[in-house]
């Protein structure tokens, strides 16, 4: 049984002195009886002072941290992606304003985050990435396009059901040039 | 044809409508970011061109054209507005291949330079390419 941390969102377990792991009950037993450790109260909490086990406040700080950094990718991708959007709607013709709706807001939005998260190889991995999901992007709009005005189907519905043909040449991209 | 700017057109909008967009963009940046967080950056730089915000795009589109077409007319604008839509779905496709030319520089031009000389330079290349195409494409 793992002795949760109980403020710590219920999912992060204690840990002993500065080993990161579950601690479970046989393990602070063997411990304790080793006279290595005393066996921890459920009700104690990792942040005091008098407890044997601390929380992996290492991993709180992470959640946090992730926690702030998507809420502000959102915000951020809102706001690009909106701006795109309403471009597209004030530019005429509509043929041209289509280029809006292939911007690329999810690249403008999280880029800076990426490179500063994870470093300018990782943020060159994605862009090459990126180049097979813009072929695809390719593919999907022009079959988008053949279809709505050859049937002339609900563009909703027409745009939703394509979805997968994007997959599947985004799939075939990777499993030919990317994954090697 | 004569390329311009329309900003009556930004009266169409409903704020619902902008509310939905601002979530919908979000969302799939968020989605976008698990996934790389998840699978990697292979797989991940692959939703960086994920076509998220081109559904919901194409179909306001056909909304507000066959709104404005039985307004002037009266009759059902419901196909003119598919059309539309059409026609903008061929924009987007001049559109991906620019947005190749956006990875492309970002792939190259990365580590050995700064964003903030890439970051212009790529959507320089996303506009150039997809207005050259557009063009291209008008004039056949």
């Amino acid at each position: 049984m793992d002795v949760r941390c109980p403020r710590g969102r219920g999912s992060y377990p204690y840990v002993a002195g500065s080993t990161v792991g579950t601690v479970d009950r046989e393990q602070w037993r063997w411990r304790a009886e080793a006279g290595q450790e005393r066996a921890p109260r459920a009700s104690l909490h990792c942040r005091s002072a008098s407890s044997p086990y601390r929380c992996n406040r290492l991993a709180h700080a992470k959640a946090g941290k992730i926690l702030t950094e998507l809420l502000l990718r959102f915000l951020i991708g809102g706001a690009v992606v909106s701006f795109f959007s309403l471009l597209g709607d004030v530019i005429r013709p509509k043929s041209f304003a289509g280029i809006t709706a292939a911007a690329p807001t999810i690249a403008l939005a999280s880029v800076f985050l990426t490179l500063r998260r994870h470093g300018a190889v990782y943020t060159g991995i994605e862009a090459r990435s990126m180049i097979a999901g813009a072929l695809a992007f390719f593919v999907y709009a022009c079959a988008v396009s053949f279809v709505l005005m050859r049937w002339r189907p609900s563009a909703l519905k027409c745009a939703a059901a394509l979805l997968p043909l994007w997959g599947a040449v985004a799939g075939l991209c990777w499993a030919a040039w990317l994954r090697r | 044809m004569r390329v311009g700017v329309d900003l009556k057109k930004l009266r169409q909008n409903k704020p619902i409508e902008l509310i939905a967009r601002f979530a919908f963009g979000g969302a799939v940046t968020v989605i976008a970011t698990l996934i790389a967080n998840r699978y990697g950056p292979v797989i991940g730089g692959l939703f960086l061109a994920f076509p998220g915000i081109f559904p919901p795009s194409v179909s306001l589109t056909e909304n507000h054209a066959e709104e404005r077409k039985q307004r002037r007319t009266g009759k059902s604008g419901r196909l003119s507005g598919r059309a539309e839509a059409s026609v903008e779905a061929a924009g987007a496709s001049a559109g991906a291949i620019g947005l190749g030319a956006f990875a492309l520089v970002l792939w190259k031009g990365l580590p050995a330079h700064g964003l903030l000389l890439l970051l212009p330079l790529a959507t320089a290349a996303w506009s150039i390419v997809a207005i050259v195409l557009w063009r291209i494409r008008e004039s056949l």
